[in-house]
């Protein structure tokens, strides 16, 4: 049974899947940051969970540390393209070290780029990125959906 | 014909005129590359950014003033022989400011250190001293576990930060380990400083991420000051009009201003609405203990966090913005109880 579960959900640990030193909101300001986690890893994975009907689990813990902005950007993003309704059931954040960051993301940061979403107030792109999904109409579309800024 | 014959005459006389001896003329030949003249800028005897930031500051705006001296003068030598009261945070600023004649070439600066011994010492002992060479050309001799991280860049330097931070947390713990919480605070503070720095002027940033070992009362403590030389809060907060109308009939000052923007009041600049949590988190961080007695002095404004009735605004203007923060043994218990 245990098992069952567990193959229902997929996982990203960032100090492993990503970067153990992570940066800043967009990436014309570091490496490692927050735009280029969504576009690289995060658009992707969740895209999988959705089609398959699964759960995807972030793992926070252990990395130097994060700017809140980072997460915003990376997270923001995911709400902008799939919206909060989709992604909320299917998104679990362990964040033990600082539990404060699970509360920022599912509080605030779902609920502000939820309403930017609704706004048609479009994300910056600050490097030109390969096509990435979208929930339109019901289904997920591939393209590249905002020029480089 | 006779006319232009006297013409050529008298210009003939004009130049044998002009080509006689003239003082003035030999000054102001000497004004050429030859000249090589130097300025004198004593730093007086309090050099505390903490308790006489005016004193620093002042030094700073001669400092800045100097970059448009005339091209015969060569050198600038700053005294600070006279100096009795120091603290890490005026160093930390003045090696700030001096980093940015690195890309002066025509000025070089030199000076002296303090006669007082413990103000020697404590010089010597900063990191400041990493960045210079003596007369003979050489580096100094380094004389403690004290460093000063050069950041200055239009990129946040992320892995160079994360191991620096391991390595000041080996002085706590005797463990090179992780800590989050810094790691995210000096983040913040870069990545805002790189965001709404003048874009034009964005690749020659200043910072400076000072790390200071010290023992107080049995106690091991790693001290952090962040130095950006730009703009400063105030100047780049971004205000409403309608705030910045009520906020003037309502006696709101700077100090009251900076309080406000540590707090999330303002909008970000960007005027995004999912923005501005990093100024609340640094406060955020200082409030749940995993750092303690942070400061701020930004602009016009010394805000101390942990002592508030040392919060006040500041004859000088400081171009840009001063943190410093310090970290225990316990703010670490307190981080991760585990």
């Amino acid at each position: 049974m245990f098992r069952e579960m567990e193959s229902q959900v997929n996982k990203i640990k960032i100090k492993n899947d990503y970067n153990e030193y992570t940066g800043p909101r967009y990436c014309n300001q570091g490496a490692a940051s927050g735009e280029d986690f969504y576009h690289t890893m995060l658009n992707d994975a969740f895209s999988l969970v959705y089609r398959e009907g699964k759960m995807l689990e972030i793992d926070l813990d252990d990395t130097a540390g994060y700017l809140s902005s980072f997460l915003d950007e990376a997270f923001g993003n995911l709400i902008f393209d799939f919206t909060v309704e989709i992604v909320k059931p299917r998104i679990k954040i362990i964040s033990t070290q600082e539990p404060d960051w699970e509360a920022m993301i599912i509080n605030d940061v779902f609920q502000d780029w939820e309403n930017r979403r609704v706004s048609n107030n479009f994300p910056k792109k600050t490097e030109k990125h390969q096509e990435w999904f979208r929930y339109v109409n019901g289904q997920l579309t591939k393209n590249v959906w905002i020029q480089q800024q | 014909m006779r006319r232009r014959r006297r013409a050529k005459i008298k210009r003939r006389e004009l130049n044998i005129q002009r080509n006689k001896f003239n003082p003035y003329k030999e000054r102001y030949h000497k004004r050429g590359k030859e000249r090589n003249e130097e300025i004198e800028l004593d730093a007086g005897t309090n050099f505390s950014l903490l308790t006489h930031p005016e004193a620093v500051i002042e030094l700073l705006h001669r400092l800045e003033g100097c970059k448009k001296v005339p091209r015969y003068i060569k050198r600038i030598f700053i005294d600070l022989s006279h100096i009795q009261t120091i603290d890490i945070d005026a160093i930390n600023v003045l090696l700030a400011k001096i980093n940015e004649f690195s890309k002066i070439k025509r000025l070089h600066i030199s000076g002296n250190m303090p006669n007082n011994k413990n103000c020697r010492e404590l010089f010597e002992k900063s990191g400041f001293l990493d960045y210079m060479i003596d007369l003979s050309g050489n580096k100094f001799e380094k004389k403690s576990l004290n460093f000063i991280l050069s950041i200055g860049s239009d990129k946040t330097l992320n892995e160079k930060i994360g191991r620096t931070i391991e390595k000041a947390m080996k002085f706590l713990t005797g463990v090179e380990q992780k800590y989050p919480p810094v790691y995210s605070i000096v983040q913040e503070m870069c990545s805002n400083s790189i965001e709404w720095a003048n874009p034009y002027n964005n690749r020659n940033r200043n910072w400076l991420l000072g790390i200071q070992l010290v023992k107080k009362n049995f106690e091991q403590v790693v001290n952090f000051a962040l130095t950006d030389i730009g703009f400063g809060i105030i100047n780049t907060v971004y205000r409403k009009i309608g705030t910045k109308f009520v906020e003037s009939f309502g006696n709101i000052d700077d100090l009251e201003i900076l309080k406000r923007t540590f707090e999330g009041v303002y909008g970000s600049k960007s005027r995004e609405p999912n923005r501005n949590k990093g100024m609340p988190l640094i406060k955020d961080r200082f409030e749940s203990g995993y750092i303690y007695d942070l400061r701020v002095i930004t602009n016009k404004v010394f805000l101390d966090f942990s002592a508030k009735e040392n919060s006040r605004i500041i004859a000088r203007n400081f171009p840009g913005t001063y943190y410093s923060w310090s970290i225990n043994k316990k703010c670490l218990e307190r981080w991760n109880p585990k």
